[in-house]
């Protein structure tokens, strides 16, 4: 009695310890990078380059020709840049530089006859971008043409501070390529590339035959394997080598406490490796992972690969929204800032919950299991570990209900924290992943000690933030009404207790349930935890003892030869593997 | 004691256990010879039947390489694997020769089951090979007759027990039985000098990971042709196993199911179509004491299936290894041990009632013969509630009581032919 007491108030102390740390996450700085602002520089070369911006790394370089000007958006309004920054950027600086020449006549309709020529040249730096519907626009006189990008799909024109209606525009892509394009009665053009777009374009217009007006817009491009990648891959590299740093050190740590216990032998074997190829058999699993590989791919470099973003899609998964080039928007945001959401309109406000709602009945959590990035992130780990063969964690109801009590304390933080004034994001770990992995520069608080935690623990339980994951919770909370269902047959079922031992979540339901409402060859065990991932169908050795169902019919069936091929080797390997001296039995009834 | 004394008392004796090594080997050839005569026999039956012949008529040890040592095990509840990893051999001891059920009477109680009277025979005598040339026991906790087996054995000879967990549900249980792994893995490293490594549990969890393989094959050909084989020369192949090393009996039992395979092919059954199908339950039935199989078949029954412990449930679980350390594995192999096990001797045995059912399922039973040994009493608490659950589903089925005797053959032929006659009937009035 005396210990549970004590539990009681040590998990008291720890949800406390919990809860202030998540409200001064931000302030818990794992990785700090300097301000965008700070860490930037902008120079001006005179090359004989046409007049456009170029970034390298964190160093703005605008190649200008005689007669520039260049511009930037301040807090204050427009100013004019008169030198360069060749540290970092003024602090009332918002983002944004144009440049603007006013002295060249060129021949750009080729009717022979040349005209005046304004060439302009725009950038907004990265931090500037987000689905927000405003963005950094000059709208100043000195700038006569100018394109606006908004909400990362639509550039807005403006011609002498006024949108320009149902004009003619000539797009020049970077490889050379132009189209014509018209702009609605906003002004808007929508059908532009976010691939292109981060090349860079340049928007023509020409109101009369004298005049052409030229605008070079680039932003702030982040390509993959570059050096500026690369440092925005450096939190992420500390966090794994901190994990891999953690996981050794527990390790040895074990081995030296078993060696001192006098354990029995066998317990440390770390390093253990089994030569043995093991037998691929294709299945639920190998589609799982196939979905899990795309989904975490396009949730991270979704726009990237595809060109588009379905920002108005809010997936509820821990993809981070921080990372813009995700190809759907997260809706893990809205529903950690219930604050922001609440001061949203109300149609806004019943679009996410329908959204939501749908995602939950029509998915539920096969979000988790399937799509969500940081459920990936940890099933690799725990990939690793079984390539690895080291030992983890005992998994027993004890260990689970701790982990239920943790999810409580997350839960509360999750929905809570933003009325307080502190933002889940600090201490949410999915913070370190995505948007590092898309070359998005941010600052980590808490939340990096946390990916630490999910990494480690991870490695050494399979998905074990899925069982304190608030937002999994959430999710699962429509199991109910979810068209994805486990149904189990009692009858077929030995309860050998393998799905059990199989289930990332720790649902012990599904092998002690021995009746249920209605035939028992049916039961229904799915529960609020369940990520549909498949294992207990996998590990279960009873034909058609486990089955997922979708909308009644099944889908994937447990099957005793298919678990048996999984383990047994090759059938033309029994001979070969007959140990030295065996007596052969094969004689006939020549003894009588 | 002088000389003499010695020499007079030494030919007792040896007369003594000549005289049983003549009897038991009489009951063997006269039990071999009824297997063997049973029609329909498969070719590939015969290398099962010569480990039989080894082991109790040339009184020759268990089939294994050279200079292998051998574990005597007890209960479905030790994991092969384990022993197979620490480079030795199980070795299945449960008994069931009438002679040294006779020895055995003197030294256990009147009401003992008769299958621990015969290993105590056979320990208190010395002269089968098989249980003399065992470098350790493992005797699992699980009834009171093997719990007291347990004891009279650790006092000759080296000993381990297992205490198996009477309840499953809880998972402090099953971490009790993965400790109860451990220990005995040590104690096996003691006998053979093998330290216990993932590689070496690996490659054992292969090796009958392929010998499940096979009888998982045979089950699916018999789940699709229930008659294709007699039951009788089944029970002999399941027998067969606990004295061979798994590897050799997976080559036969591949060889065996690619025949019958073959004869599903050809349509050609081990039985007419219109015999009662017949699944037996309950006390192990352990060569020589075949004689409730052999009656089934002689009186028109076929045997399909049984759910006894050395028949189809001594292989029938595998492990289910989640995780791939030596942990994982010790987990996976306690949890096959005792979590789906029907034993009776565990508290909660609902699963032994849903397997029955399922079993009834695939094999297409008719009627069920429920098998006690005299004494066995948890096997015996258990037929009330499987009588109730059949009695549901219109399944007759019989409580058939019998002993490690020739004397109540004929008093068992009676009622297992009258129940024979009863689905026949049943049959045909319903038609």
């Amino acid at each position: 009695m005396k210990n549970k007491t004590a539990g009681r108030i040590l998990f008291a102390v720890f949800a406390v310890v919990l809860c202030v740390a998540a409200y001064f996450a931000a302030d818990l700085a794992f990785f700090q990078y300097d301000d965008p602002l700070e860490r930037a520089s902008l120079s001006v070369v005179n090359d004989g380059e046409a007049l456009s911006f170029t970034y390298d790394n964190d160093a703005i370089t605008l190649h200008a020709g005689e007669n520039t000007t260049v511009y930037a958006l301040t807090t204050g309004g427009v100013t004019v840049v008169e030198n360069s920054y060749t540290e970092s950027l003024p602090a009332n600086f918002r983002g944004s530089f144009a440049a603007v020449r006013t002295d060249v006549s060129a021949d750009t309709n080729g009717d022979g006859v040349a005209e005046n020529v304004t060439a302009i040249a725009k950038t907004d730096m990265e931090y500037t971008q987000g689905y927000s519907a405003t963005a950094n626009a000059f709208l100043s006189g000195e700038i006569p043409f100018e394109v606006v990008y908004a909400d990362r799909e639509r550039f807005t024109v403006y011609y002498r501070s006024q949108p320009l209606e149902n004009a003619e525009i000539t797009v020049t892509l970077a490889d050379g390529t132009t189209k014509s394009v018209v702009t609605d009665e906003n002004g808007d053009i929508t059908e532009l590339n976010l691939n292109d777009v981060r090349n860079g374009l340049t928007f023509t217009y020409r109101p009369d035959p004298q005049n052409t007006y030229q605008i070079n817009y680039q932003v702030e491009a982040d390509t993959i394997f570059t050096a500026r990648w690369f440092s925005a891959m450096l939190p992420f590299g500390i966090i794994i080598l901190v994990s891999a740093v953690c996981i050794t050190l527990d390790v040895l740590l074990r081995k030296r406490l078993y060696k001192n216990e006098k354990m029995p032998v066998g317990k440390t074997s770390v390093t253990a490796r089994d030569k043995r190829k093991k037998r691929f058999v294709f299945g639920f699993e190998t589609i799982r992972w196939g979905v899990m590989i795309l989904s975490f791919a396009l949730l991270i470099f979704g726009s990237r690969l595809t060109g588009t973003v379905f920002s108005n899609v809010e997936l509820p998964t821990f993809a981070c929204p921080y990372n813009l080039d995700q190809l759907t928007s997260a809706g893990c945001y809205y529903l950690s800032h219930l604050d922001v959401l609440f001061s949203e309109s109300w149609v806004q406000i019943l679009a996410f919950f329908g959204t939501f709602l749908v995602c939950a009945v029509l998915l539920g959590r096969v979000l988790c299991g399937f799509v969500c990035p940081l459920g990936f992130m940890q099933d690799v780990a725990h990939e690793a570990r079984q390539a690895l063969h080291i030992e983890g964690v005992s998994l027993n109801e004890r260990l689970y209900a701790v982990l239920r009590m943790v999810k409580w304390v997350m839960l509360i933080i999750f929905l809570g924290i933003g009325f307080v004034g502190g933002s889940f994001c600090d201490f949410c770990p999915a913070m370190a992943v995505s948007p590092a992995l898309a070359g998005f520069k941010l600052s980590l608080g808490l939340g990096g000690f946390v990916m630490v935690i999910v990494l480690v623990s991870g490695f050494f339980k399979r998905r074990c933030f899925c069982n304190v994951c608030p937002l999994g919770f959430i999710l699962g909370l429509t199991h109910k009404i979810s068209l994805f269902k486990l149904k189990k047959d009692a009858v077929a079922c030995t309860e050998c207790g393998a799905c059990y031992e199989a289930c990332p979540m720790g649902i012990k339901s599904i092998f002690t349930v021995r009746e249920g409402k209605g035939d028992i060859r049916k039961i229904d065990v799915t529960t609020s935890d369940c990520i549909m991932c498949g294992e207990c169908v996998r590990r279960c050795p009873e034909n058609n003892a486990l089955s997922v169902t979708f909308c009644g019919k099944k889908i994937y069936s447990a099957d005793r030869m298919k678990f048996m091929k999984h383990y047994a080797p090759p059938k033309t390997k029994y001979d070969l593997e007959l140990p030295e001296g065996m007596p052969d039995m094969t004689g006939g009834k020549d003894r009588e | 004691m002088n000389e003499i004394d010695q020499i007079r008392k030494g030919s007792a004796e040896d007369r003594r256990k000549q005289r049983f090594i003549n009897k038991s080997v009489a009951v063997s050839v006269k039990y071999l010879r009824k297997i063997d005569e049973l029609p329909h026999k498969p070719d590939a039956l015969e290398p099962f039947m010569n480990i039989l012949r080894r082991v109790f008529i040339d009184m020759q040890g268990a089939v294994k390489p050279d200079g292998m040592p051998t574990v005597g095990t007890y209960c479905v509840m030790v994991p092969q694997e384990l022993i197979y990893a620490a480079g030795a051999m199980p070795v299945k001891l449960c008994g069931g020769s009438y002679t040294a059920f006779n020895i055995g009477d003197d030294i256990a109680p009147r009401d003992a089951c008769p299958l621990v009277k015969a290993v105590m025979g056979f320990q208190s005598i010395g002269v089968m090979p098989v249980y003399q040339e065992c470098s350790l026991m493992a005797v699992p906790v699980t009834c009171d007759c093997k719990k007291k087996l347990a004891g009279y054995l650790s006092e000759r000879r080296p000993t381990v027990t297992l205490h198996v967990p009477s309840g499953r549900d809880r998972d402090a249980d099953m971490e009790q039985y993965v400790r109860e792994l451990y220990l005995f893995s040590r104690r096996l490293t003691e006998v053979t000098g093998v330290e216990l490594s993932y590689e070496r549990l690996s490659r054992a969890c292969g090796m009958t990971a392929a010998a499940q393989y096979e009888l998982s094959r045979f089950i699916e050909l018999r789940r699709r042709a229930p008659l294709v084989i007699k039951g009788t020369h089944y029970m002999a192949v399941m027998n067969a196993m606990s004295y061979t090393h798994i590897a050799l009996w997976t080559r036969y039992m591949k060889a065996l199911n690619d025949e019958l395979e073959e004869k599903i092919r050809r349509g050609e059954m081990a039985s007419k179509e219109n015999r009662p199908r017949i699944l037996i339950t309950g006390s192990p039935i352990v060569f020589p004491n075949f004689k409730l199989p052999l009656l089934i078949e002689e009186m028109g029954g076929v045997l399909v299936g049984d759910e006894t412990c050395m028949g189809e449930r001594g292989a029938y679980d595998p492990p289910a290894i989640v995780d791939q350390s030596v942990d994982g594995v010790m987990r996976a192999l306690a949890n096959k041990s005792t979590r789906p096990c029907t034993c009776p001797t565990f508290v909660d045995n609902k699963r032994r009632v849903y397997r029955i059912m399922q079993m009834l399922k695939d094999y297409q039973v008719q009627g069920v013969i429920y098998h006690v040994l005299r004494g066995c009493l948890v096997y015996d608490y258990e037929y009330q509630v499987l009588e109730e659950e059949l009695g549901k589903l219109k399944i007759p089925v019989i409580r058939v009581e019998s002993d490690y005797n020739e004397e109540d053959v004929e008093q068992l032929r009676i009622r297992v032919e009258a129940f024979i006659e009863l689905i026949k009937y049943g049959k045909e009035s319903s038609r």
